[in-house]
């Protein structure tokens, strides 16, 4: 879609229009006050962001959770956790993050582009992140699942330009555009049309007059369509709400190059809209999350207890004054006055001091003398401080809500529970079936974007037909573990299942573990093929060589298979050897081995070596 | 060296063997007790009677039988081997001098290590423990002891077991009986008829081998020793089956669990022997 200036002027002065009540010094910061949205769900979308980006970003402080004192809690109390916040619910997004990591591993993806000079912009020469793909698995999953309905624009940061006779600056003609991606937050899309037209608000401000004095407060906008990057900055008098629109670029490529970060869909009054996957889990991190500090505010005031301790009335005698010390207080009559002064011995309290200089408490030492304490040293002192009963309750409850929000996720396991059951395997295949499933989506829209952006800046090199690349994206994503391999390996070895079903499970995780290195996971297959005993029990290893029908090279291979591999590793050709052959070149380096030392072990060798002597 | 000087290597090295196997035992008991410690128990630590856990005890010592010969045991079978070697190479040296055929003594040498190796690495020279771990574990599994004392009721068994007493004698006897067995193939080979019954005295020494101690003998005084002996006329400690051509192995009998006396017969030239040992051989008719 291209739009002209008049109606670019007239979109943007409509969604300016709305933005407006919740502008301060141009920026849209007070979103609760909007009466009507920019967009379905604007609002919504802004109060989803507020309460999931504490939980996934430093520095964003959960201003709503802490905005109310609980019943009971003092302010001193509420300014105590303001002072001391801290994210503690991080590592919960650290899981998701490296769970989607593992997702949009390099193995499971694969890019081809047929013009060198894109392929070499997309895979080494973006601005800042060196590869597109790094952008996107480095800095895209922590906006994406913090603010669904923020964009990613392809846009980009300088082009060539050149200066006619007047000084007039203009796009070079044979300037080549290389997009850069940039993400903006759904608080600065001020309007879209999906896939036609796309309103941003920038994070820099055009100068205005306010009064006498120049400020930067003036809103500068990006209206970018299929066609055009359109720049809207507002000028002159801020109160006069006057905006310059010029074409800032035409960048051709015959659809806007900006695209949502996207997340869980879903209809809002008549509009898609994007919710974060993250969400379910941000209530019950935001319970954790407050009652964790709670629990600290708590923490701190129960490391003071308060001391409780015997003590005698304060019996000071101020001779000037000719007065005995009254409960804290001297006070004596001058003239008609009546004059009242703390007592300078006891401060105040009207008990005298009972610790002596170096901290002893000082108690009588008779109880039958003429005035008893009626304590002894054992209950003369005491330290008053609530149970731990209730932090205890806080503990838990925080872990509760932390480890509700995991299982929304399916990242709960990673590690079995002290003192719990450890997860059977067929436990972890759901879990990891689960886990997949709930990944899936968000691999999915980030290679969906990864796409796009692709597209973007391959047409703005190359013109809007260009479409000369293949990028194949994984159909499943297999987040097992190694821990989870090997507990489903040796559940399968215990449960007398074949043999071979051992074996397949061994070669998934071969897979699994050298995906990155076809070479390496060659050689591990191979090796894996050529010792038969392999995938048998240790008990059944030891079996065969005990009962003398393993070979000694077969026993040589078995235990000493990295080194044989090694060697073989190092012969010319043995890389450009299908599986089985590389399988039966091992056999042969492990017969020449054992034939070179006559034994299966040094120890057994020494002893024929004795026999022979 | 001589061969009475070899034969101490022989027999240290069959002290050695001794201890090694009771070391074995030790390490076993520790890979023993971690078998064990799979059998299923309930929550207060016993036994449960199970037809699985019965069934297991042959996984157990199928597996304890596996993994019963370490390496370190192996090097000490090695350093076993070479006593016999050193015991070997001494008697071939002093009766090459003899005329003695080298490849014969090495034929008897090389027999007496292979048959000591194959009984020290054979489990079946451990029927003892095997059988006492087997009936142990059955015994707590049917009556549902406590892991915990059927643990200790098998360390203490195996510390105390060690490979069978028949195997052990013949262990200790191999340096012995192998330099014996030479000796007499070489002499009979050389034609040799004069031996010294050589050896220190010890407190436990036999007065039959007092009687004979240091004195050069006959080959057939020797042999009529061993005949006597095979028509019931013998002496206390000798060895059951010694006749006239066993009593070159087995000598004075036994000297502890060892099938052979601490005494060597050396081959001695007919010049050397003393006019003493000449006289009484004359007065027999076995010189002239």
């Amino acid at each position: 879609m291209t739009l002209t200036e008049e109606q670019v002027s007239a979109i943007f002065m409509s969604q300016y229009a709305i933005m407006k009540p919740s502008l301060v010094d141009g920026r849209a910061t007070k979103y609760d006050v909007l009466k009507e949205e920019p967009w379905a769900g604007y609002r919504a979308a802004q109060r989803e962001r507020r309460r999931i980006l504490p939980h996934v970003s430093e520095g964003a402080f959960p201003e709503h959770l802490f905005k109310a004192r609980a019943p009971n809690q003092t302010q001193a109390e509420l300014d105590w956790m303001r002072e001391n916040f801290e994210h503690t619910t991080l590592p919960v997004y650290m899981d998701l993050e490296n769970t989607v990591g593992r997702g949009l591993h390099e193995t499971n993806w694969n890019l081809t582009i047929g013009d060198v000079a894109i392929e070499e912009y997309v895979t080494t020469g973006v601005n800042e992140w060196g590869a597109l793909f790094e952008f996107v698995k480095a800095a895209l999953l922590k906006r994406k699942i913090a603010d669904p309905m923020g964009v990613v624009a392809f846009l980009p940061k300088s082009i060539e330009t050149i200066s006619d006779e007047d000084g007039n600056e203009s796009v070079a003609p044979d300037a080549v555009i290389r997009a850069e991606p940039m993400v903006f937050g759904s608080n600065r899309v001020w309007g879209f049309a999906y896939d036609a037209w796309y309103l941003i608000r920038l994070s820099e401000s055009s100068e205005v007059q306010e009064g006498n004095k120049k400020v930067r407060k003036g809103i500068v906008c990006l209206l970018v369509d299929g066609e055009n990057v359109w720049r809207i900055e507002q000028v002159g008098r801020a109160k006069d709400e006057k905006f310059d629109i010029t074409l800032d670029y035409t960048h051709g490529i015959g659809e806007a190059p900006v695209i949502h970060m996207m997340g869980t869909p879903s209809a809002h009054h008549d509009g898609l809209v994007w919710t974060s996957p993250f969400a379910a889990s941000a209530g019950l991190l935001n319970v954790a999350l407050l009652t964790e500090h709670q629990l600290r505010a708590s923490e701190a005031k129960l490391m003071f207890p308060v001391r409780v301790m015997i003590g005698d009335p304060c019996e000071f005698y101020d001779q000037v004054h000719g007065v005995r010390c009254v409960d804290g207080v001297l006070a004596w009559i001058e003239g008609e006055k009546r004059i009242e002064k703390k007592c300078t011995a006891c401060g105040g309290s009207g008990h005298k001091n009972r610790i002596s200089p170096f901290g002893e408490l000082i108690i009588n030492a008779d109880p039958n003398a003429t005035k008893p304490d009626a304590v002894n040293a054992s209950n003369a002192l005491s330290y008053a401080s609530p149970s731990t009963d209730s932090s205890r309750f806080m503990r838990e409850e925080i872990e509760r809500y932390e480890r509700s929000a995991r299982a929304v996720m399916h990242l709960d396991a990673e590690t079995p529970m002290a003192g719990g059951d450890v997860k059977t395997a067929t436990q972890s295949g759901l879990d990891a079936k689960a886990r997949a499933a709930f990944v899936k989506p968000i691999c999915d829209q980030l290679f969906v974007i990864f796409d796009f952006g692709i597209r973007c800046i391959g047409r703005m090199m190359r013109g809007p037909e260009w479409s000369d690349y293949s990028l194949r994206v994984p159909v499943e994503y297999d987040l097992r573990t190694d821990a989870d391999f090997i507990g489903i390996i040796a559940e399968v070895q215990k449960s007398g299942l074949p043999t071979f079903i051992t074996a397949m499970l061994t070669d998934e995780f071969i897979a699994s573990r050298h995906a990155d290195d076809a070479e390496s996971l060659s050689n591990a297959r191979a090796l894996a093929i050529a010792d038969r005993m392999a995938m048998m029990s240790e008990a059944a290893v030891a079996s065969e060589i005990s009962g003398g029908r393993a070979q000694p090279w077969e026993v040589l291979l078995h235990y000493s298979g990295l080194s044989i591999l090694t060697r073989a590793a190092q012969e010319a050709g043995f890389d450009a050897l299908d599986l089985l052959a590389k399988a039966e070149r091992l056999r042969a380096v492990a017969r020449e081995q054992s034939a070179a030392t006559g034994a299966a072990s040094p120890a057994l060798g020494a002893i024929i070596a004795q026999i022979e002597q | 060296m001589s061969i009475e000087a070899a034969r101490g290597i022989g027999d240290e090295a069959a002290t050695a063997m001794d201890a090694a196997v009771q070391a074995l035992m030790k390490r076993a008991s520790a890979r023993i007790a971690a078998e064990v410690a799979t059998l299923d128990t309930d929550a207060l630590g016993r036994i449960r009677p199970t037809a699985a856990n019965i069934q297991r005890i042959n996984t157990i010592l199928d597996r304890v039988s596996a993994t019963l010969f370490d390496d370190k045991y192996l090097a000490d079978v090695a350093k076993y081997l070479r006593g016999l070697n050193t015991v070997s190479g001494t008697v071939a040296d002093t009766l090459r001098s003899l005329g003695a055929d080298d490849v014969m003594l090495n034929a008897i040498a090389r027999r007496a290590k292979a048959g000591a190796a194959t009984q020290l690495l054979s489990t079946s020279s451990y029927r003892d423990l095997f059988g006492s771990v087997s009936s142990q574990l059955i015994n707590g599994i049917v009556t549902a002891a406590e892991a915990s004392a059927v643990l200790q009721g098998i360390a203490e068994a195996v510390d105390t077991s060690g490979i069978d007493r028949a195997v052990k004698s013949q262990i200790d006897s191999a340096p012995a009986a192998m330099q014996r067995a030479q000796t007499a193939a070489a002499s009979e080979q050389a034609g040799i008829v004069f031996y010294r019954f050589q050896g220190r005295p010890i407190a436990t020494t036999r007065p039959w081998c007092l009687a004979r101690e240091g004195k050069v003998w006959h080959v057939e005084e020797i042999r009529e020793w061993g005949r006597q002996a095979a028509a019931g006329q013998g002496w206390d400690g000798m060895i059951d089956g010694t006749n006239e051509q066993t009593i070159f192995t087995y000598l004075g009998g036994w000297y502890g669990d060892r099938a052979a006396c601490r005494h060597v017969l050396t081959p001695v030239l007919p010049s050397r022997v003393p006019p003493d040992d000449m006289a009484r051989m004359r007065a027999k008719g076995l010189v002239d």
